[in-house]
Parts: C-alpha cells; sequence; structure tokens
C-alpha cells in the first residue's frame, strides 16, 4: 500500500493522515475541527428538530419574547446549526484531500519539503481563504441567513394565534388570494408603489439634470455659491429633513399654516390620502434630487473642454453643441442612476415608516392593515412590526418573495443592458 | 393680501432683481442679446430653486432655538405666537433627558460597526481583487444578485436572529462595556445583533466598491514586494492597504454615521426601554402622542447630530462621489 492510500484511509479519522505524514500542525488543526463536529451532532439534533417543529427549545431564561419571536428564532437556530455543520464538514473533507495530495508528493518524491517551506507555500495557498473569511461569516450571518429564514417563513403557518404550534404548509399563498382584507391591501400598496417608484424616480432625474446643466453653462456666475447650498437636501440627514416635514405639515403646522394655507386656500391633511401622497412624493423629490444634480454635475465636467472648442471652431452652434456633446453624455450618465433609483424608491422605506409611525392622522384604507401611503415593504412590516396585531410573518414571507423577484427581473435586466457589463467588465 | 403673499411677493421681487443684477452686472463686452435672456432666465430657475432649498432647511435650523416652544407647544406645529429671539433653553431641556447615556450607547456601536465592517469589507474586496481562489466566481455572482434584495426585507427573521444571539449571549460578559450605560448583560446581546446587521446592511455594496479601488492599483507593487521576499499578508497591511486609505476612511465614516440616524432596526431589535440616539428623540419626543413630548428638545438633539454630518458631507462630497464612481464603473 502506497503513502497516497495510507494518508487518505487513515485520514477517515480526522488528523490521523496528517499525523502519519509528520504534518502535526495540520493534524492538530483537522483533528479539533472533527472533534467539534462530532461533539456538535447532539446540537445540530436539537436545531434540526427545532427547524422541524418551529419552536425554539424551552423558554428563554428571563427575556420576555413574543411568541412569534421564540418560535422564528427556532428557525434561525436551525439554519445556522446547518452552517456551522456545512462548514465542519467541508473542512472534513479539505483534511482528507490535503491528505492524500502530501502523500501522492511522498510517493513520487520520495520525500516531503521541509516544514517551513511547505508551511510557508501551505500560508499562500490559504491566504485568500482567510482573507474572505470575516466577510463572508458577516455576509452570511447577517444578510445570507435572515434572507433564507425569511423564505422559509413562506412554508409555515406562522402568525400570532398559530405562534404556539406553527406548522410547515402553503396555506399562506392561498392566504393572499382568500382573506379579502390581505388581498384588497396588497393590490392597494403594489398599486401605490408602482406609481410612487415612478414619480420619485423621474421627478428628482428631471429636476436634477435640468438644474445641473443650467448651473454648468460656462458664463454662468457665482457657481461656487450656489452650489454647496444645491447639495444640503443630500447632506442633512434625512431623517431629521423628513420629521420636520411632517410635523410642518401637521394643521398648525408651519408649512400647513403659513404657505399651504395662505397660498392655495385649503387646510393640508394627513388624513386625505391624495394629500399625503402628493406630500410624500413632493418630499421625496425635494431629498433625491440634490444627489442626481451631484451625480449630472460631475458627468457634465467630465466632458473635455476641447470638444466644445472643437465644435466652434467647426461653426456649430451652442444648441448644436448641446445636442451633440452634452445630451449623449447626459444620457450615459442616466440609465444606470435610473435603475439604482428605481431600485432604491421601491424599497424606501425610511420616508414611509418616519411619515407613518405612531400616526394618528393617517387613514388607512384597507381595514386596519395599511394606511394610504404604504408601498410594499411597509406593508411588510404592518404585518410582523412589533405593533401588528397578527404579525402574519408567513403572508408577509410571501409577499417579499414575489416583489424581490420582481426588483431582481429589474435589476437584473438593467445590468445586462448596462454598457459596463457588455464590455465584460466586473465578472 | 396676507403675510405670506406679501413675503413671497418680495422674495419674487428680490429673485427678480438678483437675475437681472447678476445677468448684467459688469458683464462681458461680448455678451450677446441672446446670452442675456438665457442667462437670465437661467439664473430665475437657480434662485428659485434655492428659495425652495432653503425654506424647509432653515425651518429646520431654526426650530431648536424658537422661544416659543416649551415643552408640550409644537415650535414647528404651532406657528401662532412665534417670536424670533433665539434661546437654547432647548438644548438646556435636551441634556436633562438621557440624551447623551443613548448618544453613547450609539457611539459604541457606530464605532464597532465602522472598525469591524473595514476589517471585513478591505479583506473580502482585497481577496477578491487580487486571488483566483475556488468558489470565488459563485460568490461573487451570488453576492450580487442577494445584494438586490434589501436587507430589510428579512425583518422578521431579524428578531429571530435577535432573540437566537441573546439565548447564546444573554448574561454573557463579553458585551459587559453596556453595563457602563446601565444596560443589564440579558438585553445586550441585542445591541450586538444591530452591530451585525448594520454591517450586514452594507458588506455587499462596499467590497464591490473596495474592489474596484483594489483593481485600480497596479499589481506590480505586489509583485515587486512579492519577489523581495514579503508574506502575502505583509504586501496587504504594508503596501496596498496605506494606498486604499481615502476609500478606507470613506467606509470606515459611512459606516460609522448610520447607525445615528437609524429609528428603525433599533425599535425592532431592541428590547423595551432600550434606545439608539436618533430612536430614543424619536420616540420619546417627537411624538405627541407620548408623555415625554418635546418638540424643542427633540429638535435640538438631532441638529445636534446632523450639524457635523452634514458639514462632513458638503466638505467631502468630491471625495465620496469620486470614490462612489470609480468603485462603481468596475464593479
Amino acid at each position: 500500500m502506497n503513502n497516497k492510500k495510507k494518508a487518505t484511509l487513515l485520514s477517515i479519522v480526522p488528523g490521523l493522515g496528517h499525523l502519519y505524514l509528520k504534518r502535526y500542525f495540520r493534524a492538530c488543526v483537522f483533528f479539533f475541527t472533527g472533534l467539534i463536529a462530532i461533539l456538535s451532532i447532539p446540537t445540530l439534533n436539537i436545531a434540526i428538530l427545532s427547524l422541524l417543529k418551529i419552536k425554539s427549545l424551552g423558554p428563554f431564561g428571563k427575556i420576555i419574547a413574543s411568541p412569534v419571536s421564540q418560535a422564528s428564532s427556532g428557525v434561525v437556530y436551525g439554519v445556522i446549526m446547518i452552517c456551522v455543520f456545512a462548514f465542519l464538514i467541508g473542512m472534513y473533507i479539505v483534511g482528507i484531500r490535503s491528505a492524500r495530495v502530501l502523500g501522492d508528493q511522498l510517493d513520487r518524491e520520495g520525500s516531503l519539503p521541509k516544514w517551513k517551506k511547505s508551511g510557508k507555500e501551505s500560508w499562500d495557498r490559504i491566504f485568500p481563504y482567510v482573507m474572505s473569511a470575516p466577510g463572508l461569516f458577516f455576509f452570511v450571518i447577517a444578510v445570507l441567513i435572515p434572507i433564507v429564514v425569511t423564505f422559509l417563513y413562506a412554508g409555515t403557518n406562522l402568525e400570532k394565534t398559530t405562534a404556539n404550534n406553527p406548522q410547515w404548509t402553503f396555506n399562506a399563498f392561498q392566504q393572499i388570494i382568500d382573506d379579502p382584507q390581505i388581498r384588497k391591501a396588497v393590490f392597494e400598496t403594489t398599486l401605490w408603489t408602482v406609481i410612487w417608484t415612478i414619480a420619485t424616480t423621474i421627478i428628482p432625474i428631471t429636476i436634477g439634470l435640468v438644474l445641473a446643466v443650467t448651473m454648468n453653462q460656462k458664463d454662468f456666475r457665482l457657481k461656487k455659491f450656489f452650489r454647496p447650498i444645491f447639495l444640503l437636501p443630500w447632506a442633512v440627514p434625512a431623517f431629521v429633513t423628513i420629521l420636520i416635514f411632517r410635523a410642518g405639515l401637521n394643521p398648525n403646522g408651519i408649512f400647513n399654516a403659513w404657505i399651504i394655507m395662505p397660498l392655495f386656500g385649503f387646510q393640508f391633511a394627513w388624513g386625505n390620502p391624495v394629500h399625503a401622497r402628493i406630500a410624500l412624493i413632493v418630499i421625496q423629490s425635494w431629498l433625491g434630487f440634490a444627489f442626481i444634480f451631484i451625480m449630472m454635475t460631475g458627468a457634465l465636467q467630465s466632458i473635455s473642454e476641447d470638444l466644445y472648442e472643437a465644435a466652434k471652431i467647426d461653426g456649430a452652434t451652442r444648441r448644436q453643441a448641446f445636442r451633440s456633446i452634452t445630451l449623449p453624455t447626459l444620457f450615459v450618465a442616466t440609465g444606470p442612476i435610473l435603475i439604482s433609483q428605481l431600485a432604491f424608491n421601491f424599497n424606501n422605506f425610511t420616508i414611509i415608516y418616519l411619515m407613518t409611525e405612531k400616526s394618528q392622522n393617517m387613514v388607512t384604507n384597507s381595514g386596519s392593515l395599511a394606511t394610504s401611503v404604504d408601498i410594499i415593504i411597509s406593508l411588510v412590516y404592518r404585518m410582523v412590526g412589533p405593533d401588528s396585531a397578527t404579525q402574519n410573518v408567513s403572508v408577509a414571507a410571501v409577499i417579499i418573495i414575489m416583489s424581490t423577484a420582481f426588483i431582481i427581473a429589474i435589476s437584473i435586466w438593467g445590468m445586462l443592458k448596462s454598457p459596463a457589463f457588455k464590455e465584460g467588465g466586473g465578472l | 393680501m396676507n403675510t405670506t403673499q406679501t413675503v413671497l411677493l418680495i422674495i419674487i421681487t428680490l429673485i427678480v432683481v438678483l437675475s437681472f443684477l447678476l445677468t448684467f452686472y459688469k458683464k462681458p463686452s461680448k455678451q450677446l442679446r441672446s446670452d442675456s435672456i438665457r442667462l437670465y432666465f437661467s439664473y430665475l430657475l437657480i434662485l428659485s430653486a434655492m428659495v425652495i432649498i432653503l425654506v424647509p432647511i432653515l425651518i429646520t435650523v431654526w426650530a431648536p432655538f424658537n422661544p416659543s416652544l416649551s415643552k408640550g407647544i409644537n415650535p414647528v406645529a404651532n406657528v401662532s405666537d412665534i417670536k424670533f429671539q433665539p434661546t437654547l433653553d432647548a438644548f438646556v431641556r435636551l441634556f436633562q433627558t438621557d440624551y447623551l447615556r443613548w448618544f453613547g450607547v450609539t457611539l459604541i456601536i457606530a464605532i464597532a460597526t465602522s472598525a469591524l465592517s473595514v476589517l471585513a469589507i478591505s479583506t473580502l474586496g482585497y481577496a477578491f481583487s487580487r486571488y483566483k481562489f475556488k468558489g470565488k466566481r459563485m460568490t461573487m455572482i451570488g453576492m450580487l444578485v442577494i445584494q438586490m434584495i434589501p436587507t430589510l426585507s428579512a425583518m422578521a427573521a431579524f428578531t429571530g436572529l435577535s432573540y437566537f444571539i441573546r439565548f447564546y449571549l444573554g448574561g454573557s460578559g463579553v458585551l459587559g462595556i453596556f453595563t457602563v450605560f446601565g444596560i443589564s448583560a440579558n438585553d445586550a446581546p441585542a445591541y450586538f445583533t444591530l452591530v451585525l446587521l448594520y454591517i450586514g446592511g452594507g458588506i455587499a455594496m462596499n467590497t464591490f466598491l473596495m474592489k474596484g479601488n483594489y483593481d485600480i492599483i497596479a499589481s506590480d507593487f505586489d509583485e515587486a514586494a512579492r519577489i523581495d521576499g514579503a508574506g502575502p499578508f505583509r504586501v496587504f497591511w504594508q503596501i496596498i492597504f496605506p494606498l486604499m486609505r481615502p476609500m478606507v476612511a470613506t467606509v470606515a465614516l459611512f459606516s460609522f454615521i448610520g447607525p445615528f440616524f437609524d429609528a428603525f432596526l433599533p425599535k425592532l431589535i431592541l428590547p423595551l426601554g432600550n434606545y439608539l440616539v436618533s430612536n430614543y428623540l424619536f420616540d420619546n419626543f417627537f411624538q405627541a402622542l407620548s408623555p415625554q413630548y418635546d418638540f424643542g428638545v427633540f429638535s435640538a438633539g438631532a441638529i445636534l447630530i446632523a450639524i457635523p454630518i452634514t458639514i462632513f458631507f458638503i466638505y467631502m462630497q468630491r471625495h465620496l462621489i469620486s470614490g462612489l464612481s470609480a468603485g462603481g464603473s468596475k464593479g
């Protein structure tokens, strides 16, 4: 029996193969990961059971948790433990393969390189994995696992009333179609989400474009004075400005009493869906155009002055130069901004949350589920948030799956259309 | 004619006159009449836009100094007796609340988020940019696709994750730093969850930004160092990382700012009675429904954090944008 086979077979017990090859450090590493894997089998068993039964095992000590959170933490527990165990099994396989390669080398060359040299080589080899580890760890625990768990919720019937005994079922998909209250809320918010997304993308882009072009004219004075002012809506944290707008639009608020009332002759009312929706679009446009303005100014400044000079020498008028030099540049710059703005506004939760949270003025338009300005993601919050009456996690998960599929389709379409992708850059 | 209409008329007159001045005062002799008309309307447009931008900003800045807001009166929402005599009363009341306590907690969260983000993002971006390794392509495509799903859509799972982490870390000494602020050892893991979620929120986008910026640095640097016998970590830490300082600073500052203006995740994750600073202000002092309601305190507290960040954003604007587009174009 040659060394390759021996080392491979011995590695079935983690670390033994490396011990045979006198690679003591690696032997230790693989032995201990194997030990951890074996010791964690009972925990894995419990975790998988809690995933299958959608139950956290035992009460969480002194922590007072809502039943839904407790039950859902069982799913999280299961998924996390499966990930950990998959990693440990991966390490086991890596150990076997590493022993095999070393054994093969021993067979062919008769001896193994000195420890110092081989240590350096393997450090070179595992270096990219070590470097990726922290980033991937955070990505998996804080992004991937929550999303996987959310998708899993869609296959349960988890809500406040069933939290003590949830089941795996596909009722949630049926419930969206059958329950008139949910159906109405989903339909109305989807409609408003579409209007909201388009309006808050088109309006700021138009305003930002016009202002950037206007201010970038060569003979425009005081650019240095105006430009910082035009950055303000982007630079002042939205948390502050949104809430000032909200307070100012209350019945005696400064915007209402000093601006809207005297100029237009009517009272602004959050209770009126038309008022509320127009106000939100206007406020988001005010917040959003500054960023477009900065991006467009950057694009305009990147156009070389020589181009305009050359056009002038060739006898082109200012308008012709604008049409054939400035406009194409702006169109190229607009494409990616348009896609990212669409995606951003489709899920612009912050403004909706800050405007509606704990508001008594906002009228709910579909029973008690959604207010007139709720977009899909805030409807999800109404369903699962701490203030929700039903905490219908499963139906919310179905809604998320649908809207996620939509937004990913749009983004991929945009990515395929973008020139950067066509040139084969990136990946 | 009411006051507002008068004020509006004055503003419009001012805009018209100013545009006229800007167009014709010391105008170059070769300025044609058509140029003058174009410039005149440009100034009209920009000056009107400036008014629309500045009015809400001025109202925001004015709010905490408004003398008429005593407790229970909304300075922005009640205009009947606004007097233009600035006072610092609201700030005095602000510091009688728990503002500083929650500010301190937020500071710790922000520092942890910022440091861990930089660690995770600069190393992962470096691996993506400089190395070919098994699973790299799959990981990158996966991250690109998953990054399109807004992290908030997993909010139901966040609460589950939070309770899971509290179950395992609750009462442990690792997070004892929070007891300085009177936060029980049982509640501290919820703050740890928040840090995880803040890091997760930016990790995919920032990693690709970072990768784009690493790609710009020619690999001659690392090769020369490798030939001189430097190990891979030394190449990263002593040669490439220092070159990335501006980008690292940008990522660090962006992730540092995040926790200060999040009013949502703390409410979702933290146990009752625990806050981050802006969620403390929003939940307790903004709402007319809440017993502590005091708009003066709210606006004073919010503006104290907003001012340095606004100045930073305006000052760094050019750098931020060029950093974003440099990374983005290479994606």
